[in-house]
Formats: C-alpha cells, structure tokens, sequence
C-alpha cells in the first residue's frame, strides 16, 4: 500500500523543486547548443561544454537522485565508479600517447 | 571519553550508528541494491565512453557529429528525456506522499517519452544506415566513428528500453495500488542514470 510520509506543504515544496531543477537543465542544455552554435576557440567552447554538462549531472544526482539530501557516506560510496574511471583512463592513457597503434 | 565497558554497552543495544540493529547509510535494502547495480553500470559506461575518447583523440582525423547527425533531432531527443526525468522526479514525489492518481499520470508521461525518444533513436539510426553506415564502415570518416556511435547509442538506447519496461511495471503496480513510494523512488534512480548517460552522451558524442 502507498505509504502517506510527507505533510502537504513538504511535498509541495518538493514538486516545486523537481520542477525548477527541469527547467534548470533545458535552460542548460540550450546554453550547450548556443555554444555549439557560437564561433569560438575550440579549446574554450570544449571547456564550457564541459562545464555546462557538470553542472547538468550535479543537478540530476543531487536533486532528481536525492544525493543531496543522503549522508555524505553514501554520496562518497557513490563516487567509487568516479575513482575507477579515472584508474581505467590512466591505465589506458599510454596506450594512444607511448605507443598509438590507430594509422 | 567513554570508558571500554560503555562503548560496549552502546554496542550490544545497537544505539552506536555502525553498532548493527541499524541502517548507516539510511538507505533501504531495495534502494542499496538499485545503487550498487547502477554503480557496476556506470563502469559500463565509463569503459565504452574512455574507449571511444582515446579513439577519437587519437585519430587523424574525424568528423564533426553535429553535422553528420544534425543537432536539431538530437536536441529534440535531449529535451524529451531530461523532461521525462522531471516527470518521474514528479512521480517519486507523489509516491511518497501517497497520491496514486498523480504518481500514475506521471509514470505514463515517462513512459511516453521514454518511447518517442526510442523511436526518435530508430529514426535516426535507421538515417544513419541508409547513409551507407555500418558498424566497421561510414563515408563519413575512420570506421570506428560509426563503431562507436552504434555501440554507445545501441547500449544506452537497450538501457532506455529496459527502463520503459521497468516503469510500465511499476505503472502496474501503483494501478493495482501495491506499491511504495521507496519502490518508486528505485525505478526513479534508474531513469535518472539512464538520463545521466545520455548528458555524457550528448556532450561527448555529438557537440564536442
């Protein structure tokens, strides 16, 4: 049966949040097609797309996953993919830069 | 301080956080499960998006995705998404307040568009192929350009899928009013990294 846990004004507080928080990432992601779209150095445009798309998974986890509202234990437990990403992407690194093997 | 006979005193009742008789992480069973599955996908995904990086990176030359694919559709796909996460973000919220009439409008909505972003992908493969692009050729550049796109699409676009599924049954189960708002909240977290994915897609795939 579904359980009843949050007065009124909680969940309409709630709502409110998911819903500003979509409207925060279409207003994002039309920021990335306009720097698409906008002439500029590449290493700059790559730079804020990067920055744009951080901002984008900060507001997904953090508000739609509720990682914001969890322990900072389980938030860190969270980011062990993150460490071994980052371990897979050193570990494949020389692979293109001692020795490429692409013609 | 407290003296050894009181820690383990503390310890016996389980009053001590990590003492047992306790969640540490006040996290249910059910919700530590769906992460640690979606922490083994996110390596999926991370192999298959380095891979293709070092590929891109190292190659002489490759094209410009926006142009190959045209940014319009993939904007369109994008949008319909990220708004299908809000919805079920939606859904959750309702679920836990108890309101099944909302919870089940907004899982319909997500399922939706979960399905019109499913056939916006078939549509733009099916373009893509007809363009003469196949897994090991394309006319558009090195091979492995169209590799990776039918790759990183493919097992996202079977992630998309799966979902809809997932959430058809979920939609189910709150018809038949046996669900909780927790039971929810777990296919919410899978959407989202379904969604999550997508955002790396987009950015690294088609506008970088």
């Amino acid at each position: 049966m579904a359980e009843a846990t949050q007065t009124h004004d909680e969940h309409a507080k709630v709502q409110q949040e998911y819903i500003r928080t979509g409207i925060w990432l279409l207003v994002l992601m039309v920021l990335k097609v306009g720097v698409v779209s906008v002439e500029m150095p590449r290493t700059l445009m790559v730079a804020t797309l990067l920055v744009l798309m951080l901002l984008k998974l900060w507001l997904i986890t953090g508000v739609f996953m509720h990682l914001k509202y969890e322990k900072m234990t389980m938030v860190l437990f969270t980011a062990v993919p993150v460490i071994f990403a980052i371990i897979l992407f050193f570990g494949i690194l020389p692979d293109f830069t001692i020795s490429p093997w692409l013609p | 301080m407290a003296s050894a006979a009181e820690v383990i005193e503390r310890q016996q009742d389980g009053s001590t956080e990590w003492g047992g008789g306790k969640s540490p992480l006040r996290v249910s069973e059910g919700k530590m499960g769906m992460w640690l599955f979606l922490m083994s996908d996110a390596l999926t995904f991370a192999a298959l998006l380095l891979g293709y990086l070092m590929i891109r990176f190292s190659s002489p030359s490759w094209p410009v995705p926006s142009e190959v694919f045209g940014i319009g559709l993939v904007t369109i796909m994008t949008t319909i998404l990220m708004m299908s996460s809000a919805t079920l973000a939606l859904a959750v919220g309702s679920a836990h307040k108890g309101d099944r009439a909302a919870t089940l409008r907004f899982l319909l909505i997500t399922i939706i568009g979960g399905a019109i972003f499913l056939g916006l992908q078939a549509y733009e493969w099916t373009h893509f192929i007809q363009a003469g692009a196949r897994p090991f050729s394309n006319p558009f550049g090195p091979p492995m350009f169209s590799g990776s796109f039918f790759i990183i699409t493919g097992v996202h676009g079977l992630h998309v899928l799966s979902g809809v599924i997932y959430l058809i049954v979920v939609a189910y189960r709150v018809y038949q009013n046996t669900f909780s708002g927790d039971f929810v909240e777990r296919a919410g977290l899978y959407w989202h990294f379904v969604d999550i994915v997508w955002v790396l897609v987009f950015t690294l795939f088609y506008l970088i």
